[in-house]
């Protein structure tokens, strides 16, 4: 654990769920891996909050879960994205570019 | 985001509750699983690492609500946690609850039954076009050529339409047997004026109303149904009407009634100028449908129109002035004026006993929320937020208020029919109010405001914190506590006060009405009402009526029979003038009048009539014998003061009338009422003044029992012609019974009501009374160590259990002065301020407390200082 990395931007959770979900399906645990592995350690999940924005996106329908075995032959519920979900994705890091960049354009003029 | 999906995740999260949190506990578990090993191939032991991998996770719990949070349900799952823990709580306590539902029943069952009847006759519309529908002054005394007269060119009625009542045996079939018929005569636009069309075949064609038309009618649903099994072929099928066939033309609209549910049929009167009926007898109602928006300025000017042509075409004498005094009534309030009175004071009445149980119920549930004051500081204490307590407390509150509401519900089903049959109405419209979704959507409703308004004040007390700091606030909990407790109290007692006073008001009004004499003996006394249809077989109607009271008088049991054309306190009749022989003919008004009775022989013995002097009806007195006359002993002593009438003649019965000769006085009896003036009466032998119809009504003494005997007759009297139809069978103890029907009932209700007031006042003194008693426990004790004598303790209960009482009382004593204009239309020759009633009100309400309150200050008063000191 880094003690140089930091909290997930709130609101970005689901983003970079939906990301991740993007590339292949996974579980709850492999997300926090990937996202950290992703950031090099920039970013730290929460990782119990985790959970409640998996369900919560369910609900929404971006994403949907099943049961299936891991590699190492464990129970384990996975997570994949739908249509809806890729929609989303497209609309939040369009989003995300947009403020990334005015944030950016402040910070190099100032 | 797709609203399905949404949804479909709810319902599952709702109905597949446990399987989806199995799941996710399970995934939690995966997760930390996962993150330990991980730990563990990072060089850590495996017993820290799990731990590691815990900590990390973060709180277990907390992420598990958030993670149900994200469902979307959370509302719903706390709603169901709080009402299974109010189930929970009130299975708890049993007595508390059953208490409180009692109470609360009660209180919403009666107004909710006493809704549905209000609504009924007083809200919903009648199966005619009400609001624009008025009935004319002087209702049942129009005659024909009046309405003629004015029917036409009105400036503010569509349509003015006239009626009448009657009654007559007919039957289905020439073989059937007969039975009565109330009907309607009416002019051929009746229906035009109603606005209502039937619902099969058609109305009264224009000029059906005059000579020479065909004979028709039109029948309700109901008549069809019942009598005619619903035949689909009914239109043109004929019926036998006082011996008459008449076709019928039409059926009304199911639940279709005018004027009221007891008349079945209505057939078109006939107008005819060369019957002297048509000029000569009074006998039509007279009903305008209002134009469309017309108002009252209007309908005056219309009636200063009417008067003024009736003032030009009739001449009338003062008592019968047509011209004097015009003015329409709302139909509604022609119908339902009587009882809108009545209705609204038991209205009154019972949302005072249900304000009672909602103070009885706030205060139970005040003593509850007290008692768990502890349990509930726990809860605070663990971080439950005050809103989350005061949720739980309304909900609670909301569910003993729903499982009383369906008490409620069940106490307004089972009540509704004895309130509707033991309410003042008009024959029939029992059918015409019924307990609908309304009602129980009242129900509902007042168990919802119930609910809420009884834990305001717990919730209130939870609100200002005093549940925070236990040591400290617990005392100022029930100090406060004790004052709202002491002003339920003191509210329930001042409305208790308030019915008892009411009820006893009655009860004395109505001991009143029952010292009334009247005149006559109707314990053991039967009767019926018989019609012959003109043309049946069995002679003339001397001979019938010799007949029928001749097999009548051989049943067993029956000391002495006899037949009169109308009963007394029931039937009213027409008053008409009599001719003193001897006397200068005086003019309109002054001319006495007298109201008459026909009567066979035995008619005065069977009623208990005493003859005072002269002789009573003999079978002497036969049609072609002298004509004689019997007269009650005011009309006497008003005639002829000073001298004995007997001997005397006079004449009654319309100019030309015969002279009749008195030859007995009658003793005083209730006539047409059992209250006002008792008229002038004349009786009349039956075979010397036969009236307009054979038969009359039977009265018959009987020594065995009553309604057995009323069968008998009856298998008898049909069993001589099928032409014979009987109706208005009941005992004469009914008949007075029913002549004071409203008094006696509301006298019934309000008694009730009463108790139920007084025993739930009685019933709240007790639980906060014990309810202090039981808190106070270590106190007393410590007191009575001291060496205070129990007399001493008990005394101290007493004053701090009894001063709301008192209070109330006092309360109640002025309320029930003030308000006293309310119920002084409904007592008879007693005063609303009737001092004796509202010290009794006070005193048995204030015994109610005392007794109440003593029996737990008397278990204080025993209370071992030891034991006391040792339970806290």
């Amino acid at each position: 654990m880094s003690s140089t990395s930091s909290d997930v931007i709130r609101g970005t959770l689901d983003m970079l769920i939906l990301k991740v979900l993007a590339n292949e399906a996974e579980h709850g645990w492999g997300i926090c891996e990937r996202i950290q592995q992703l950031s090099r350690e920039a970013l730290r999940v929460q990782q119990g909050s985790l959970y409640a924005s998996l369900h919560r996106m369910t609900r929404e329908g971006w994403i949907r879960s099943y049961w299936s075995v891991t590699a190492n032959n464990r129970q384990a519920r996975y997570y994949e994205i739908t249509r809806a979900g890729r929609q989303q994705l497209r609309i939040e890091s369009d989003e995300w570019t947009r403020l990334a960049n005015g944030v950016a354009l402040v910070m190099s003029n100032a | 985001m797709s609203r399905l999906t949404d949804w479909t995740f709810r319902l599952r999260a709702l109905f597949g509750r446990q399987s989806l949190e199995r799941q996710t506990d399970q995934e939690f578990a995966f997760h930390i699983q996962m993150e330990a090993e991980k730990l563990e191939r990072e060089g850590w032991s495996a017993e820290a690492a799990a731990a590691e991998a815990h900590r990390r996770f973060g709180s277990d719990t907390r992420e598990r609500q958030r993670a149900r949070d994200s469902w979307g349900v959370s509302a719903i799952y706390d709603l169901m946690s709080d009402g299974r823990h109010a189930l929970r709580q009130m299975r708890r306590r049993p007595g508390f609850t059953a208490l409180a539902i009692v109470t609360l029943g009660l209180g919403i069952g009666a107004t909710t039954a006493l809704f549905a009847v209000v609504y009924g006759l007083l809200v919903r519309p009648l199966p005619f076009r009400d609001e624009r529908l008025s009935m004319f002054w002087f209702d049942y005394s129009w005659r024909g050529s009046e309405y003629d007269h004015i029917r036409e060119g009105s400036l503010a009625f569509d349509q003015i339409a006239a009626y009448s009542t009657w009654g007559e045996p007919f039957r289905t079939g020439p073989s059937e047997q007969s039975r009565m018929l109330g009907y309607i005569p009416a002019t051929a636009n009746l229906f035009d004026a109603l606005g209502v069309k039937p619902a099969l075949g058609r109305g009264f064609l224009p000029g059906e109303d005059r000579l020479g038309a065909e004979r028709v009618i039109v029948i309700s649903h109901g008549l069809w149904q019942q009598d005619l099994g619903g035949a689909p072929d009914v239109l043109g099928r004929q019926l036998i009407i006082g011996g008459q066939p008449v076709s019928i033309v039409g059926v009304m609209p199911k639940g279709f009634y005018f004027p009221t549910p007891e008349f079945r049929a209505w057939r078109p009167l006939t107008l005819d100028p060369a019957d002297p009926v048509y000029a000569g007898s009074g006998w039509l109602a007279l009903i305008g449908a209002g134009k469309p928006g017309v108002n009252s300025a209007t309908i005056d000017l219309e009636l200063k129109r009417i008067t003024r042509l009736l003032g030009e075409r009739f001449t009338y004498s003062t008592v019968w002035d047509k011209t004097r005094n015009a003015h329409v009534k709302p139909m509604r309030e022609y119908l339902f004026g009587n009882v809108r009175d009545p209705l609204l004071l038991l209205m009154g009445a019972v949302a005072m006993l249900l304000l009672i149980a909602c103070a009885n119920a706030a205060a139970l549930i005040l003593a509850r929320t007290t008692d768990r004051t502890g349990e509930l500081s726990v809860r605070l204490a663990l971080g439950a937020s005050h809103g989350r307590i005061a949720r739980q407390i309304v909900t609670e509150s909301l569910a003993l208020a729903t499982v009383s509401a369906a008490a409620g519900a069940i106490v307004a089903s089972v009540g509704f029919r004895t309130l509707v049959s033991s309410l003042p109405l008009q024959q029939g419209f029992g059918g015409a109010v019924s307990l609908g979704w309304q009602a129980f959507l009242i129900a509902f409703v007042l168990a919802l405001v119930v609910g809420v308004s009884v834990s305001i004040a717990p919730v209130r007390q939870v609100l200002r914190g005093r549940l925070d700091g236990r040591e400290r606030s617990e005392e100022g909990l029930r100090r406060g506590t004790r004052q709202i407790h002491a002003g339920l109290i003191a509210a329930q007692v001042t409305l208790a006060v308030m019915l008892v006073c009411g009820a006893t008001l009655l009860i004395r009004s109505v001991e009143r009405l029952r010292a009334i004499d009247t005149g006559f003996d109707g314990r053991g006394v039967v009767t019926m009402d018989l019609v012959r249809e003109p043309g049946a077989s069995s002679g003339s109607d001397q001979e019938f009526i010799r007949a029928v009271l001749e097999r009548v008088q051989a049943l067993p049991g029956i000391q002495s029979a006899g037949i009169t054309n109308r009963l007394p306190v029931r039937d009213g009749g027409w008053q008409g003038s009599v001719t003193i022989e001897g006397r200068p003919e005086l003019a309109g008004a002054q001319r006495p009048n007298a109201l008459y009775r026909t009567a066979t022989p035995d008619y005065l013995k069977t009623l208990s009539m005493e003859v005072k002097s002269g002789r009573g009806i003999t079978d002497a007195d036969r049609a072609d014998g002298e004509l004689v006359v019997l007269v009650s002993e005011s009309f006497a002593r008003r005639i002829w003061p000073n001298e004995s009438p007997l001997g005397k003649r006079l004449a009654f019965g319309g100019t030309n009338a015969p002279w009749r000769t008195i030859v007995g006085i009658v003793e005083e009896s209730r006539m047409t009422n059992m209250m006002g003036e008792i008229p002038n009466v004349l009786y009349l032998p039956l075979a010397q003044f036969p009236g307009p119809r054979a038969g009359g009504v039977i009265v018959a003494r009987t020594s065995t029992d009553q309604v057995a005997t009323l069968a008998s007759i009856r298998d008898v009297v049909t069993g001589m012609d099928k032409k014979l139809a009987i109706s208005r069978s009941m005992t004469m103890e009914t008949v007075v019974n029913n002549a004071l029907a409203e008094p006696l009932r509301l006298r019934f209700f309000l008694g009730l009501l009463g108790s139920l007031a007084l025993l739930l006042g009685a019933v709240g003194v007790y639980g906060v009374v014990s309810y202090a008693v039981a808190r106070r426990r270590a106190e007393f004790g410590i007191r009575m160590a001291l060496g205070a004598a129990p007399t001493i303790v008990l005394a101290h209960v007493l004053r701090g259990g009894m001063l709301p009482v008192v209070v109330g009382a006092s309360v109640g004593i002025l309320a029930s002065l003030g308000l006293s204009r309310v119920v002084r239309g409904f007592l008879f020759e007693t005063s609303p301020t009737d001092a004796l009633s509202l010290m009794t009100a006070a005193s048995t309400v204030l015994l109610a407390g005392v007794v109440a309150a003593v029996v737990p200050a008397w278990r204080a008063g025993k209370v071992s200082p030891v034991e006391s000191l040792r339970s806290d």
